[in-house]
């Protein structure tokens, strides 16, 4: 196992599911979103029925965080860092669907990037920081020096981030634990790697 | 039952998602909200946009809500008196 | 630890164009909250705070080409523009640029008369930074209604630990379709422009505008007020609806007091949330006398602005910034008898009272609190 595996992680995308240990569950085919995070959430035997309330991109971060909370203490103090390129358009445009009719208003409340920090946080009783914030593409070095001061200010004990972006129903999902301190500092420079790498 | 308890079944599992439940799962004097189905302020105001939908009731007042969704019964009782579709 | 001050600022909202003629719209009382023409969706009209395109367009001529940059653009570029003529320190190699939206360009979304990218707020975001030529990648905060506020922080937090010298932090949100349709679909607006805390409350008005303001590691000669912390709380209750014990709110005030080390007694004014739904308002009142502050000034500006979504928190930080200056509480617009469980100290008439020290709040979708502290700092004459 080389260094860079200690890096806790979940990977989803293309059709598959990846952690620090491997693939963990694949479809054949190409699903659209909702469907392939359906099939993960019966394949992992989760149980939690406000999963199917969800819309795309909280599923995808659900899952993730479901599956990364096996191997991690999420807790009051974890902070939730995350990021993302195209907000929540995809359920914008659900949303924007529905409104030629009757608007849903159970689609309306997803039409804000930050509402899968809230449902990963009512599942693990979270309470501790939140921020949501909107890049071009992947950048780590962001989450990781905000995630940074927020442990040096004792802010929160140690922090979830993530990068979820959910556009044109293509997933692409990376959410990782920072330890610690010392834990963030060694993963400076290796994530943009263990991101791009597509585990077999 | 009527056809109007089934059919409400069957859009209330729809519209509000609840994927692992029958029709048959819900009994016509189940408390939805609460302790029976557990639905939230959220599925309130969906139950709301269901009425105006199907059935051609405009809700002015969410507090009527409280009374109206208070079990498939009553919502069949409010829907038949208020139908205009 | 090095301190932030928040020096100029601007407010580019249907009061006006700048700051200071919108605090003196606000002295006299008067509400960007109008009632707008029916539509069919809207039969019988709704208050909100708009503002016409063709009186954007009226400044924005001087400066740039208005057929360039969407309505929202417009109005951030013209808030920063305001900031960065009055700042020497602005400098596009060191300054930093964070700006906060919950929906951005949403008017775009059925549009065809930008390019597809645009309704991206990375893209909008780069599209403001690229007029000014900043060469900082632009930070987007969009964190619901705490996301003004969250921009401050993330700016401020920034500057401490060196990533910047100093950040203009921007903040803007329009009243779209969308937005409108959405909060009618939670049967969240008000009939009435919206009444915070009060005993008639009963919903939102929308409100659009655009803020921004310098926030600098450097103090200088005359009087600042200093960004001192904030705290940021999830309430982990429900995605459209607080805690009833107010717990998020609570935990994010009572966590930047321990940090701080500054204690209720010493807050001299607070700007809450207040955005006039029942269950808000209550929340915050509850949070706020467990917090020992029901005796503090406190008002929401809701009632002159409307509900301006991620541009409230920064436009509300910005008046109580001046608040602080002027030793000035401010009226909380359109409440007359208190419509919450606990007292509250709500401000009724204009006061002039010795500030030093202020707390803004503000809570969003998603479960999300915001707590932020400011201090007047003193001239150095």
């Amino acid at each position: 196992m080389s260094e860079d595996q200690s890096i806790k992680f979940i990977k989803i995308k293309d059709n598959r599911i990846t952690s620090s240990e491997g693939l963990l569950f694949k479809t054949e085919d190409k699903l659209e979103s909702i469907k392939f995070m359906s099939q993960a959430y019966k394949f992992f035997g989760i149980n939690y029925s406000k999963f199917f309330k969800m819309d795309g991109l909280s599923k995808a971060g659900f899952i993730a965080a479901e599956l990364l909370s096996e191997k991690i203490q999420l807790e009051k103090n974890t902070g939730l860092i995350f990021s993302n390129s195209s907000s929540s358009q995809d359920t914008d445009l659900r949303f924007q669907e529905s409104m030629q009719n009757f608007a849903s208003p159970s689609v309306f409340v997803y039409t804000l990037p930050n509402i899968v920090l809230g449902e990963i946080s009512i599942r693990h009783s979270i309470q501790s920081e939140n921020a949501f914030f909107i890049t071009e593409k992947f950048d780590p070095e962001l989450m990781l020096d905000y995630a940074e001061i927020q442990l040096k200010n004792l802010a929160c004990e140690n922090v979830l981030c993530g990068w979820l972006n959910l556009h044109n129903n293509e997933y692409d999902v990376f959410l990782w634990h920072v330890a610690d301190l010392e834990d963030l500092q060694s993963q400076r420079g290796q994530l943009p790697k263990i991101y791009a790498t597509t585990n077999e | 039952m009527s056809d109007l308890h089934t059919e409400l079944k069957e859009s209330i599992i729809e519209q509000l998602n609840l994927e692992d439940m029958e029709p048959s799962d819900i009994e016509n004097e189940d408390a939805l909200f609460g302790d029976g189905l557990g639905l939230d302020s959220i599925d309130a105001l969906e139950l709301i946009v269901l009425l105006e939908k199907d059935y051609g009731i405009k809700l002015t007042d969410p507090n009527q809500g409280k009374e109206i969704f208070a079990s498939v019964n009553t919502m069949a009782g409010f829907i038949e008196k208020h139908r205009t579709k | 630890m090095q301190q932030v001050y928040l020096k100029s600022d601007s407010i580019i909202s249907p009061l006006g164009f700048g700051t200071m003629a919108n605090l003196r719209e606000l002295r006299l009382q008067n509400s960007a909250l109008k009632l707008q023409k029916p539509t069919s969706k809207y039969p019988a009209g709704y208050y909100a705070g708009m503002l016409d395109e063709e009186i954007i367009d009226r400044s924005f001529s001087l400066i740039g080409n208005c057929e360039d940059y969407t309505k929202l653009e417009k109005m951030l570029i013209l808030a920063i523009k305001d900031v960065v003529d009055k700042e020497e320190r602005v400098d596009s190699l060191s300054t930093g640029l964070v700006i906060a939206t919950t929906k951005g360009n949403i008017d775009l979304l059925n549009s065809n008369k930008f390019a597809k990218e645009r309704v991206e707020l990375w893209k909008m975001a780069q599209v403001v930074a690229d007029f000014f030529g900043f060469k900082n990648k632009p930070i987007v905060v969009s964190n619901a209604c705490i996301s003004g506020g969250l921009a401050i922080k993330t700016a401020a937090d920034f500057i401490k630990y060196g990533k910047f010298d100093s950040a203009i932090v921007a903040a803007g949100d329009l009243v779209s379709d969308f937005v409108l349709s959405g909060f009618q679909s939670f049967q969240a607006m008000s009939a009435k422009a919206c009444k915070p805390f009060d005993a008639e409350r009963n919903g939102i008005s929308l409100g659009e505008a655009a803020a921004a303001v310098f926030i600098d590691g450097q103090t200088s000669q005359e009087q600042n007020v200093e960004f001192i912390h904030a705290v940021t709380t999830n309430d982990a209750n429900h995605i459209s609806g607080p805690s009833r014990d107010g717990e998020g709110l609570y935990q994010a005030i009572s966590r930047l007091e321990h940090f701080t080390g500054i204690t209720s007694e010493e807050i001299d004014a607070i700007s809450a949330h207040g955005t006039a739904t029942i269950y808000n308002d209550e929340m915050e009142a509850i949070a706020f006398n467990r917090s020992n502050l029901n005796d503090i000034p406190m008002h929401s500006l809701k009632g002159y602005f409307g509900h301006a979504l991620g541009a409230s928190a920064l436009i509300e930080s910005i008046m109580l910034k001046h608040s602080l200056l002027n030793n000035e509480l401010i009226i909380s617009k359109n409440f007359e008898s208190s419509g919450v469980s606990a007292s509250l100290n709500i401000t009724t008439e204009a006061t002039q009272k010795k500030l030093n020290i202020a707390l803004k709040t503000a809570s969003g979708f998603g479960g999300c609190n915001i707590a932020m502290l400011f201090r007047k700092t003193k001239a150095h004459v």
